[in-house]
């Protein structure tokens, strides 16, 4: 097999799309909490009437669509950063495959579930 | 810390075992993830999962809920997912970077900058939870 093959396999195969989706729900979710951590600082700048404003201001369907988009994809860094975790000492090896497809299939469950949910709870 | 490795070679040879400074980094990197599943699932039951069939916006007061209710216990699980939070996610970035660029000097530049957002946002982190579960009643 010429390297040229085994590049073309290497980043078609399913580890690789498994690293990198858990590197962009990583990067995604990190920059989710720094702003996460800013917005709940408006208790200390403004104390809880700005605090209760802030949330509102967060309670739109785009907002509460986001927010469960944000949930499952914890999930899936969680979920894929376990298999690595296994994979490291020599576990689950040979069911890789089969373990990246269940984290997708629970993941976009748990996100449809939330999905509904979450507009179900919307208010005009 | 050297180590004589006879299994995986055809002649006995030392290896050095001792961790450097990068190991340290990969060894926090696990253990802020097993205590990532810990603190951000609780985290996410009291602030996501048990606000969810309740209609409109999240509240200060039910934010501060679980802190009247478990005041310490609670508190100490949102310091160490702050703690975690911030080391796994910045490292992680960190990470990333290294696997992206060989440059020395942009490494280190890009270590410096991740370190200082990290330390600042503990403190600020800190500064929050601290007015969340001093004022819980």
């Amino acid at each position: 097999m010429s390297t040229r093959t085994m590049l073309d396999r290497y980043q078609t195969g399913v580890g690789y799309l498994a690293r990198i989706l858990h590197r962009l729900s990583g990067m995604v979710v990190t920059i989710y909490m720094l702003v996460y951590i800013w917005e709940l600082g408006s208790i200390t700048r403004g104390g809880v009437a700005s605090f209760d404003a802030t949330m509102a201001s967060y309670n739109t369907p785009f907002w509460k669509i986001t927010h469960a988009l944000v949930v499952a994809l914890v999930v899936l860094h969680a979920l894929t950063g376990l298999r690595v975790m296994l994979a490291e000492s020599g576990i689950g090896l040979r069911v890789q495959k089969a373990t990246f497809w269940l984290s997708v299939v629970i993941t976009l469950t748990l996100f449809v579930l939330l999905f509904v949910k979450a507009i179900g709870t919307i208010t005009a | 810390m050297q180590r004589e490795v006879t299994s995986v070679t055809s002649r006995a040879q030392q290896v050095r075992v001792a961790p450097r400074a990068g190991t340290w980094l990969w060894i926090w990197q696990r253990l802020t993830a097993y205590g990532l599943l810990l603190f951000l699932a609780v985290h996410l039951y009291f602030t996501y999962f048990a606000q969810l069939g309740t209609p409109g916006a999240l509240t200060f007061a039910q934010v501060q809920r679980p802190f009247n209710v478990y005041t310490l216990a609670y508190a100490l699980n949102e310091w160490l997912l702050l703690f975690c939070a911030l080391f796994h996610g910045l490292n992680g970035l960190r990470n990333i970077i290294f696997d992206w660029t060989t440059h020395q000097g942009l490494r280190r530049a890009m270590t410096v900058l991740l370190l200082l957002v990290g330390l600042g946002f503990a403190v600020y982190g800190g500064w929050v939870l601290w007015t969340l579960a001093s004022t819980a009643a």
